[in-house]
């Protein structure tokens, strides 16, 4: 004999389960039998059938329920046209959403919308190119050709300073060694 | 239960309840909004501007009202 067939664990429903539950009064023996001290023996109950409660039912119910304003995605439609006479008022529906018909060329882009007053609204957006930044290229704006051409020559004219001297002074000692040599000859002529 | 008297009005209030797509519908609610408020005026305004939007004249625009009340009438013969 069975006991009762009550398994259910603490799972929120306020029901125990995996623990045996016996009826009040029923005893069990060490045959593993249970004796009812009113009945003879114990009558095997009718097995009951809990539903089962599936947490991830609640569980998804709760995001659902909690999902923040930023996640509801607002329906776009549309379709892409050659003209705007194509355009239908059935292609626009009654749901306060605008509906976007670009261009074939995409030179512009329909927006429809009805209002509150029965009327279909029409906005055209003019695609309007992103301003580029041009490529940087050195720039000679407010630079004095003049001014820099001056400028590195003086600056050469420092660098070369120091060698102007060393000649002048090798230009010299030359001069002079030269001088040493002619004034024997000519001393000897005369 | 109370008697269900055949005026347009209840006759709208019947449609948007057996459609929820319509409860939930912003745009169609202001349109009803308008329609139950009994300003014949401004529901006539409403009602030609539609016809004018849809490209459809206001007879055909009447004429395809009481086509979808009949229609709803004959799914719904317990009213």
């Amino acid at each position: 004999m069975q006991p009762m067939n009550s398994y259910n664990n603490q799972n929120g429903m306020g029901r125990n389960v995996g623990v045996p539950m016996y009826p009040e009064g029923v005893q069990q023996n060490q045959s593993n039998m249970y004796v009812s001290p009113q009945e003879p023996m114990y009558q095997p109950q009718p097995v009951r059938r809990y539903p089962q409660p599936n947490p991830w039912d609640n569980q998804n119910w709760r995001e659902v329920e909690q999902a923040p304003q930023s996640s509801y995605h607002i329906p776009f439609r549309g379709m892409s046209i050659s003209d705007p006479s194509e355009i239908k008022p059935k292609d626009v529906p009654m749901d306060g959403h605008m509906s976007f018909f670009p261009l074939d060329d995409y030179s512009a882009v329909y927006a429809k919308v009805w209002t509150d007053d029965g009327r279909l609204r029409t906005f055209r957006f003019i695609p309007e190119l992103e301003a580029v930044a041009p490529p940087e290229t050195p720039s000679t704006v407010g630079i004095d050709e003049e001014a820099l051409v001056g400028n590195i020559s003086s600056s050469i004219a420092n660098l070369l300073s120091p060698f102007e001297k060393r000649l002048e002074k090798i230009e010299k000692s030359v001069s002079s060694a030269l001088n040493q040599i002619q004034t024997p000859k000519e001393a000897a002529k005369k | 239960m109370m008697p269900f008297s055949m005026n347009p009005q209840n006759i709208l209030q019947q449609i948007l309840r057996s459609n929820p797509n319509m409860q939930q519908n912003p745009q169609i609610q202001n349109y009803i909004q308008v329609l139950m408020s009994g300003d014949s005026v401004r529901g006539e305004e409403l009602a030609r501007n539609l016809c004018q939007s849809m490209g459809i004249s206001p007879e055909e625009g009447v004429s395809q009202a009481q086509q979808m009340v009949q229609q709803f009438l004959g799914q719904n013969r317990h009213f």
